[in-house]
């Protein structure tokens, strides 16, 4: 694990950067949860595009690669519209 | 059962070297399940209010006692509950659901002294801290105590009395639980100071209650002045709903439930992610997949989101 970690670095810096910047604007967006879902959703596309693109610059991408990282970016959107549709009623 | 699990979590021949549940069918059978989820608790809360619903555990005597124990502990003496301040506290909260927003000002321009002078109580000092989607009231008081502004208001010795409401409603499209504390008093509290300090001071109060606009000195002594005249409990078209009928307290709170069973299925996730690839790895299996730090990295920024969408948010 650490090992993938330190080939790819760069990569995992600029993934760090995406979801830092993600958490400060949805914090920011506190306690507009409506907005804070929107921001979610930008940032889990920009999710996969970069898995996409990681796996495209080291030659071992796919088409079960690409719907791997649609499939985790969709259940994580599941998971944030469970927590506001029936939590608190968004 | 032990199968299963194996077979669910640990990558070996039968579910081809994978954990089942990262299997592309496990996944949309769960997206599948959460989005059933969402709009059935969704329709629960409304069908069923009694069942699931929002609520949470705090009380004025609980808010009243969390607050006079930091007083004390800062040497501060303690605040009594006034009526006529818990009247303004729900006048201003039935004020916020009734007008959707979440501020210290409302939309025409209400400032929170128009509340506590229409409950009848005619301050010298006031001051209003507000909280919404905490779930106890140590929570409320911990938040408030954190932020400088609503500490200064919380530990100011020019209040006496304080007064609170607890409501629940739709607020900007979600079901909350508001918290409105007014304080006051009536009479100079701390030791006489001289007049430009009490000016200063008595404006600085004012301004750590109210986000924007700020009131202007003018305003401040206007509202001083209007208050020496004994003034109509009930002017200015606010109505305190006394016949309000309170909203049973409904078995399950959906807010605790939802992000309860969220953390609990992202924590899943991370476990097969984090098993399957210490296991591929010692095992050295070549497979065509997706880097699962990639998603435990995912996932993990998910929790972090989940904790701070549910947290409460004080003005």
């Amino acid at each position: 694990m650490f090992k993938k970690i330190n080939e790819h670095v760069a990569y995992y810096i600029s993934l760090i950067i995406i979801f830092a910047w993600g958490i400060f604007l949805i914090s920011s967006a506190t306690p507009n949860k409506q907005l804070q879902m929107l921001i979610f959703v930008t940032m889990t596309f920009f999710y996969v595009i970069w898995g996409v693109l990681h796996h495209f610059i080291n030659h071992e991408l796919s088409s079960k690669i690409v719907v791997e990282y649609i499939l985790i970016g969709t259940l994580g959107i599941a998971i944030m519209f469970f927590l506001l549709k029936g939590g608190f009623g968004i | 059962m032990k199968d299963f699990l194996h077979h669910l979590f640990f990558p070996q021949v039968s579910n081809n070297y994978r954990a089942k549940l990262l299997h592309r069918k496990s996944i949309l059978v769960v997206i599948a399940v959460l989005f059933f989820a969402g709009f059935s608790f969704s329709a629960i809360r409304i069908s069923l209010p009694s069942v699931l619903g929002t609520f949470s555990d705090i009380s004025s005597e609980q808010l009243l006692l969390f607050t006079n124990q930091k007083r004390q502990e800062n040497a501060l003496p303690a605040l009594s509950l006034n009526q006529q301040l818990s009247n303004a506290a729900l006048s201003k909260a039935d004020n916020m659901f009734a007008q959707n927003y979440w501020a210290h000002n409302s939309p025409d321009g209400k400032t929170p002294w128009v509340f506590i002078k229409a409950a009848g109580y005619n301050y010298i000092y006031a001051g209003e801290n507000l909280a919404r989607g905490f779930t106890n009231a140590q929570d409320v008081i911990n938040a408030w105590m954190a932020s400088p502004e609503h500490r200064k208001n919380m530990l100011s010795s020019n209040y006496q009395s304080v007064g609170y409401a607890v409501e629940t409603g739709k607020l900007n499209g979600e079901d909350t639980v508001l918290v409105v504390e007014m304080l006051g008093s009536t009479a100079l509290a701390a030791a006489p100071a001289p007049t430009n300090q009490l000016a200063s001071k008595t404006q600085q109060e004012i301004i750590v209650t109210t986000s924007s606009p700020v009131p202007t000195p003018t305003s401040t002594l206007t509202n001083k002045i209007q208050n020496v005249a004994p003034t109509n409990p009930l002017a200015g078209g606010l109505v305190l709903d006394a016949n309000k009928t309170p909203i049973p307290k409904p078995l399950i709170n959906s807010a605790t439930l939802s992000s309860d069973v969220s953390k609990g299925v992202v924590a899943i996730f991370i476990f097969a992610l984090i098993l399957d690839m210490i296991v591929i790895e010692r095992k050295r299996v070549v497979r065509l997949v997706g880097h699962n730090i990639d998603h435990v990295l995912f996932l993990t920024l998910i929790m972090l989101i989940i904790t701070l969408i549910v947290r409460g948010a004080i003005i």
